[in-house]
């Protein structure tokens, strides 16, 4: 069962993951919350997550921001990511493919989306 | 001239309030000006194209969409405090699905973050290039959203 971290700055978000996450059929154990980058790093720093879901625009710390830092601290490689974002931005994509997130899920998204998001994330996490 | 035009507008701002929102809206007439109860989301966008979207609803409408989009009762305290944020989140959306359906210009946009205000006057300015979409639900309520670029074409 996993422990799953959820960060976007918009409250209905987080509770729209974390509802798509019950649908999804994905066996999750908790769900954890942060409304931008810096309390996520917070979180991580704190407690065993599995799998992150975060989204890119998000103010204090962005989504990027909070990848690179976790990537800088050597934190990256074990936390699998699933980035949600309304953003297209293929340099964007590309650069966080650079920094180890293959998994990126376009808004709107389906829940059976977010399930295939979240195992290709831990498939590419174990194949590390 | 807009790279935009409204039936696209119109079509992506429907499509997506349905799917997050389960609003089922019909295309209606620009009113000559916005009901004064008329709450909006603005989010810029910049890049290859630079402009902003603007998502309006009406003030009343807010607790049903929140209540919609987080699964709970109009009535619950969650819908009532989050209807501005579940507005928000909606123009978001909104504005990244229709960058995508701009091709490669559109795809390669920053968006921004979201702010609410209110009582809006249509923003049809010189200089400016807007393109504009309304909708009333199955109760007459107004919806409406407008896109105003700020790149020359």
């Amino acid at each position: 069962m996993l422990k799953v971290l959820v960060v976007d700055d918009s409250p209905v978000m987080r509770s729209m993951v974390a509802r798509s996450l019950q649908l999804s059929g994905v066996d999750v154990a908790s769900v954890h919350q942060a409304g931008n980058g810096q309390e996520a790093l917070e979180i991580l720093h704190a407690e065993w997550i599995d799998i992150m879901l975060c989204d890119v625009n998000m103010p204090t710390m962005n989504g990027l921001e909070l990848v690179e830092r976790m990537a800088a601290k050597g934190s990256g490689t074990r936390v699998p990511v699933v980035m949600i974002s309304s953003l297209r931005d293929p340099a964007c994509q590309a650069r966080l493919k650079q920094l180890g997130v293959s998994s990126y899920l376009e808004k709107p998204f389906r829940p059976e989306a977010l399930g295939r998001a979240i195992e290709r994330a831990l498939g590419l996490a174990e194949a590390r | 001239m807009s790279p935009l035009e409204p039936e696209l507008l119109s079509d992506v701002t429907a499509s997506v309030l349905q799917d997050c929102a389960f609003l089922i809206l019909d295309p209606a007439p620009t009113p000559d000006s916005w009901p004064p109860d008329t709450v909006c989301s603005g989010i810029p966008f910049t890049g290859p194209l630079e402009g902003c979207l603007t998502l309006l609803a009406p003030s009343n409408a807010l607790p049903m969409i929140a209540s919609d989009m987080l699964g709970v009762f109009p009535e619950d305290f969650a819908a009532k405090v989050h209807g501005e944020a579940a507005l928000r989140e909606l123009s978001n959306v909104v504005v990244g699905v229709l960058l995508a359906r701009l091709g490669k210009e559109g795809a390669a946009c920053q968006i921004g973050l979201p702010t609410i205000s209110h009582a809006p006057e249509l923003s049809i300015r010189s200089g400016h290039q807007s393109c504009t979409a309304s909708f009333v639900d199955g109760e007459g309520q107004v919806f409406g959203v407008e896109v105003t670029f700020t790149n020359r074409f």
